[in-house]
């Protein structure tokens, strides 16, 4: 019986992938290393945030309340996550039901960030062996098209990040918790910041896609998930699925997660800086990304792939413009060359600083 | 009736946002001042063995919270959504299939019941799911000197003596669904129906402008 | 006649004065049957339609697929047999025998993996029943249905997308034949199939498909009409 309303890859969707990995293409243009185009926001309440990568978008939610210390561990808070596969993210999705997938995301999202010991949880303690603070943070998958993971755990990070928890006095015996209003909130203390990186494999783990879509993930023999701080320590590796991969390519994979991650954990720490700065002004705008839609240019698409020729006449028009400022230079008999007035530096490639990571070619 | 002075008549700024997820069918995004949800339409899809209808399709509601468990509140408001989708309807036109409408709670300051019935009308024009009619909701608070206070938000109704929320029909403009809490007396009631049908009319022509706005360009 | 043919209607709105030729009226989707006479009632947004002499249908936006008689449609084996279950996009799988194919008899039957690709026709579409599809017109003779060959794409695009590539008056089309030789199978359940010669027109073609998808008509005939000579 085929699984109740997923939908099924079909066999021409898995060759055209694995032809177009042999030209070195995506499906959607991108390089094999790129990855989508991420954005953070922010609600109104503390630890709310919405990310979207490329279309898949998953809200975080972070919530607290006073509970007693597990017996282990007398002076931590408590951290939970809780990854909830929402129906909107995709049909076959049921809430309030574990499936192996939301079992697997839940796991390696606490191995990132709970096991590797990111939040200070002795800071949420109140009082020994009686009172500490539990976190639990809600993650909802909206929409589902590939690498959730990646998503979620910027997701989780951000919003750990993001949230204020009400400050607490002691008088003897009582806890008072204050309002937000009453008092100013407390932050998190995060002593790093991991975030998973998925690349999805191919052919016997040869072919490394950076930020796989759904399709990918789909075709993909196998696919190794590494959360990475930005201090370029390692805090999870996942490889799932069935594809030998030597230790060399992990290895490069590992470096190139790490420059990613890096540019995370600045990007994540950019936007928690703009809306702090936006809140002290008193200004809230909350999912900034909804109001202002951006407008397609699906028209120059549509354009550029019916006429291809065009292209190839305005290329055909700067190099006439090139002959005009070039010199001929007489090459014996009957033959010329002709050289180019050379601009320096402007019309030449620039080596990219990350040239020497990306194993792609256009 | 000596309160009409006192009336708050404006709405909070309502925005949407149209099919911005590619997964579902339908898919809205409407935020009524700074209460925002979404909500995501699949339908008509494959239907549960348990939850079969030979008559008609089966409409299932979810309601999400940004936190935690759904709560009773949650299913409250999860079932009077239903209620209010299952009327509107036309599911005697899908049998044996299911009608999924699903419900993300973004934020919540106040008044998320009539903001989420509004949008789960949105989002099925979106889908383009079979209804008999269109619906909005509009709400209303009371205060304690009996000052009527439209689409109050979560600062409003904590000090607020009463709140009501109703439902219309765009055909007869007519109630179909009510939901008070709080103490008031007939008369008040009346006031409050009058002033959220006036409300709603504004919500059906917000409707009808942004589905042709969306459509203008897809058709 | 109606007033308001070309203009936006929504769910409730009731259509009045409408034409009867030999006491019908022809409704598609969107239309359904009012208590007064001459008149329906709207159950979709979108715009009113009307072709003479007594067609009356809404065009709206839509991307689930709802089974209709008659109707051609890519569909994607979900569990092979000599039954095969067919995914169309719709609420329910269809079901396609292997001997409806041109040719098959019990011995031959084409070879049908789960994930290949078929254009097929809905034989039968009757809500209370699985919609059945077939392989072959109404004289046995496959024509351009059957299996699709496994080197193409499929990709999804909304169902009025669908309608507005098939148009007799398109010009998307033929533009993009002019540019790319490629074979095309445009399913009414808003699923494509895509062949051409090589892997880059194909994803040329995807992607020119889907920024079409998200322009008007109006801008897709301005743009075909420059390549068109």
């Amino acid at each position: 019986m085929a699984k109740f309303r997923e939908n099924l890859i079909t066999n021409c969707e898995k060759k055209f992938i694995i032809k177009n990995l042999e030209d070195h293409t995506r499906l959607d243009g991108r390089a094999f290393d790129e990855f989508r185009e991420l954005s953070i926001d922010f609600g109104r309440d503390w630890g709310c945030c919405y990310v979207s990568l490329g279309k898949t978008r998953v809200l975080a939610q972070v919530s607290c309340e006073i509970q007693r210390p597990k017996s282990s561990r007398l002076s931590e808070g408590i951290l939970s996550i809780n990854v909830e596969l929402n129906p909107l993210g995709a049909s076959h999705f049921e809430s309030g039901r574990n499936s192996e997938l939301q079992v697997v995301m839940n796991r390696i999202l606490e191995k990132c960030v709970k096991d590797s010991r990111a939040v200070d949880m002795e800071s949420l303690c109140i009082k020994i062996n009686e009172k500490v603070w539990a976190f639990r943070v809600d993650i909802n998958i909206l929409n589902h098209e590939g690498n959730l993971l990646d998503c979620a755990s910027i997701a989780l990070l951000a919003a750990l990040a993001h949230f204020r928890r009400p400050d607490v006095s002691c008088d003897g015996e009582e806890t008072i918790v204050h309002s937000y209003a009453e008092r100013d909130a407390i932050r998190t203390v995060i002593h790093h910041y991991p975030v998973c990186i998925t690349y999805a494999l191919f052919k016997e783990g040869t072919v490394v896609l950076a930020d796989p879509t759904l399709l990918e993930e789909g075709v993909a023999d196998a696919s190794l998930i590494l959360g990475i701080n930005s201090y370029k320590e390692v805090c999870t590796l996942h490889l799932g699925g069935k594809a030998l991969m030597d230790p060399e390519n992990i290895l490069k994979c590992t470096s190139k997660a790490a420059h990613r991650a890096s540019l995370l954990v600045t990007e994540i720490k950019t936007v928690l800086k703009q809306d702090d700065e936006r809140r002290v002004q008193g200004q809230i705008n909350s999912f900034q990304s909804f109001k202002h839609a951006q407008g397609t240019k699906s028209l120059d698409t549509l354009t550029k792939y019916l006429d291809q020729w065009s292209v190839q006449k305005r290329k055909r028009d700067s190099k006439r413009k090139n002959t005009e400022n070039g010199t001929v230079q007489p090459l014996g008999k009957g033959s010329a060359v002709l050289l180019p007035v050379e601009d320096d530096g402007a019309k030449s490639w620039k080596p990219s600083s990350d040239e020497n990571e990306s194993d792609s070619c256009s | 009736m000596e309160v009409e002075s006192n009336v708050n008549l404006s709405m909070r700024e309502v925005n949407c946002k149209l099919g911005m997820f590619t997964r579902p069918d339908g898919s809205v995004f409407i935020s009524q001042g700074e209460t925002a949800v979404i909500v995501g339409i699949y339908g008509p899809i494959e239907v549960k063995p348990h939850k079969i209808l030979i008559n008609k399709a089966s409409v299932e509601t979810h309601y999400c919270p940004k936190s935690g468990m759904p709560g009773i509140a949650d299913k409250l408001c999860e079932s009077i959504l239903h209620n209010v989708c299952e009327a509107a309807l036309a599911s005697a036109l899908y049998p044996r299939s299911s009608i999924v409408i699903i419900i993300q709670e973004m934020q919540n300051c106040g008044g998320i019941i009539p903001c989420a019935i509004n949008a789960c009308c949105l989002a099925l024009l979106n889908a383009g799911t079979d209804m008999k009619f269109l619906f909005a909701s509009a709400s209303c608070g009371l205060d304690d000197e009996g000052n009527f206070h439209l689409d109050p938000d979560d600062l409003f109704l904590e000090t607020a003596a009463a709140s009501f929320i109703f439902v219309f029909d765009s055909i007869g403009k007519g109630l179909i669904a009510s939901h008070t809490s709080g103490s008031f007396n007939l008369a008040q009631y009346q006031s409050a129906l009058e002033l959220c049908k006036k409300a709603a009319e504004g919500i059906f022509d917000f409707y009808k402008s942004t589905i042709k706005k969306d459509l203008k360009d897809k058709i | 006649m109606p007033e308001n043919i070309g203009e936006f209607v929504f769910p409730g709105d009731v259509v009045r004065d409408l034409k009867v030729v030999n006491g019908v009226i022809l409704r598609g989707p969107g239309l359904h049957s009012h208590e007064e006479p001459n008149c329906l009632l709207v159950t979709r947004a979108g715009k009113l339609c009307f072709k003479p002499p007594n067609v009356y249908w809404v065009e709206g936006h839509f991307k689930r697929y709802y089974p209709k008689k008659g109707d051609l449609v890519v569909g994607i084996i979900k569990k092979s047999g000599n039954v095969c279950k067919v995914d169309i996009g719709s609420s329910e799988v269809a079901s396609l025998s292997l001997l409806s194919f041109e040719g098959a008899t019990k011995k031959q039957k084409p070879d049908l993996q789960v994930g290949d690709v078929v254009y097929a026709k809905l034989l039968s579409a009757h809500r209370e029943m699985e919609p059945e599809l077939v392989c072959v017109d109404s004289y046995y003779k496959a024509g351009k249905l059957g299996p699709l060959s496994n080197d193409g794409f499929v990709m999804n695009v909304s169902l009025n997308f669908v309608n507005r590539i098939l148009d007799v008056n398109s010009l998307l089309l033929r533009a993009l034949g002019q540019k790319y030789v490629f074979e095309i199978a445009v399913g009414m359940n808003g699923k494509v199939w895509i062949n051409g010669q090589r892997t880059i027109d194909v994803l040329n073609l995807m992607n020119a498909l889907l920024a079409a998808e998200r322009e008007s008509n109006s801008n897709i005939v301005n743009v075909c009409r420059r390549y068109l000579t």
